[in-house]
């Protein structure tokens, strides 16, 4: 982690705008080189999401959350998923809150026992509806069942609804009522 | 176990699918050179798909040579030589050395009698295979182990029962790996793994009610007739599941530094794998066997 940080140029306690700043000047000087863009879009990556863990925990911690769910985070960022593991099954029935469930489901995930996971996060999501954190991990689980990937270069061919296509078709129409120069009507809509 | 991670060929260009062609043939040509004819029977897509994923690494696509083809002698073939590949075909040999044992066991008289004499056919090809990569033979053999502890207990969940696959392919792709990245190949193998396995239970499913096999779907909901009326559902679930896997394996994916073959991967990932778990809700096997030009053919038959 302190090497992100390094190749963010920043220290540890610097604020998430710092950082972000820090970011978009080193991604415009080293636009050219792939490599160094990857290596700073992980270091990027995992700063900013440790950031946001802990700010959950702390925000969880403050609303009388359980203090040893801080910790078993802390597990979880480490990657010590076994141990976290351990830790959350040691919960008595009675503390097994929706953060319980959320820290479970995420401990499977991580696992890549996905169908556990989505048990636990649906869980957690119904169990504390108005949190955004279970919320959204929930329904990425839920689109990802659907059908959806992250990164999918194949979509935009098949779904026709963006809106600058809409744009360009409606500029097209308008056109070819004046004239047929840019083609016949209607070609691409 | 096997075939299910294949890209979707029409929508491949022309020059991948030369490039996949070659992989492949070299593939084969590494099994005949290394553990002879026999273990070129046992070619797949799904070790086609560890050698692109190990070759992605590498700065260039490798030219290839142009050769006879060693079944079809009249066909010209193109292919080249890698030490990846040379380890694909080993981890191939292994894992179909102990799927022909597991076929032992479960099968009907004349296909364990079947299997049996192909095992001491491939056993020659499977000894060299663990004296080149020892640890994969040892990793493979834990998990075949644990897979006979989990049939044994009649697990009911779809997660423990793929486990032990998950954890083989896992520690097969871990070894493209150097030390940054090794976590985020051992987790695509995991998860491919585990699409191999929940894509055979879906497949199987009605074979296995009939033969009374073990699967954990069949012990989840308790199901003993062919005509249940739950199986079309269970079938989507499965579906969904598959879905899901390959949504996580899509994120690993694209933590990957991919040099080269992308276009492929893409395609498997994106396409073939979800043209895998569509096919699964089709009725009958035969159906199964239509080559896809549509994105939408679920909807046409």
């Amino acid at each position: 982690m302190d090497n992100a940080y390094r190749i963010l140029g920043v220290n540890l306690n610097a604020t998430d705008e710092q950082i972000k700043q820090a970011y978009s000047e080193l991604s415009e000087r080293y636009r050219s080189d792939a490599q160094a863009i990857h290596e700073l879009n992980n270091a990027y990556d995992s700063v900013m999401s440790e950031r946001r863990l802990n700010r959950g925990t702390t925000e969880s911690s403050a609303n009388g959350g359980y203090p040893y769910f801080t910790s078993i985070r802390h597990l979880i960022n480490a990657n010590r998923i076994e141990e976290a593991e351990v830790e959350l099954q040691r919960v008595p029935v009675q503390g097994r809150i929706a953060e319980w469930h959320f820290l479970m489901g995420t401990v499977m995930s991580r696992k890549g026992w996905l169908s556990e996971a989505t048990r636990y996060y649906s869980n957690a999501a119904s169990m504390e509806p108005g949190n955004t954190e279970y919320q959204q991990a929930y329904s990425s689980v839920v689109y990802g069942r659907q059908g959806q990937a992250p990164g999918n270069p194949y979509t935009p061919y098949r779904t026709s609804n963006n809106n600058d296509w809409l744009t360009a078709c409606i500029v097209c129409n308008c056109l070819s009522m004046f004239c047929d120069c840019c083609g016949p009507r209607n070609r691409c809509c | 176990m096997f075939g299910y991670i294949l890209p979707r060929k029409p929508e491949l260009l022309v020059k991948e699918y030369e490039q996949y062609t070659t992989v492949y043939c070299s593939l084969c040509r590494s099994l005949q050179k290394n553990y002879g004819s026999v273990s070129k029977a046992f070619l797949n897509y799904d070790f086609v798909f560890l050698a692109l994923i190990g070759l992605s690494g590498q700065t260039q696509e490798k030219d290839a040579y142009i050769r006879g083809c060693s079944v079809n002698r009249l066909k010209r073939v193109s292919y080249f030589d890698s030490e990846i590949l040379q380890y694909s075909a080993a981890c191939l040999v292994i894992a179909s050395y102990y799927a022909l044992t597991d076929n032992m066991h479960d099968e009907g008289f004349i296909r364990r009698i079947t299997s049996y004499v192909v095992r001491i056919a491939l056993s020659l090809s499977f000894r060299k295979a663990c004296r080149n990569y020892p640890k994969v033979a040892l990793q493979v053999k834990e998990s075949v182990h644990q897979q006979a502890i989990i049939e044994d207990a009649k697990e009911s969940s779809l997660d423990r029962a793929a486990d032990p696959s998950a954890t083989a392919l896992s520690f097969m792709l871990s070894r493209f790996g150097n030390e940054d990245n090794e976590s985020v190949f051992a987790r695509l193998g995991y998860l491919l793994g585990r699409f191999s396995y929940l894509a055979d239970v879906g497949d199987d499913l009605v074979e296995d009610i009939r033969k009374k096999r073990y699967n954990p779907v069949l012990i989840k909901y308790e199901l003993d007739a062919v005509d249940d009326k739950r199986i079309p559902k269970i079938i989507e679930e499965i579906r969904e599941e598959l879905l899901l896997t390959r949504s996580e394996l899509a994120v690993s994916y694209s933590q990957l530094q991919i040099h080269s073959y992308e276009g492929i991967l893409k395609n498997i990932i994106y396409l073939g794998l979800v043209d895998t778990a569509d096919r699964l809700t089709l009725e009958k096997k035969k159906n199964r066997n239509i080559r896809v030009f549509n994105a939408d053919f679920r909807k046409g038959i």
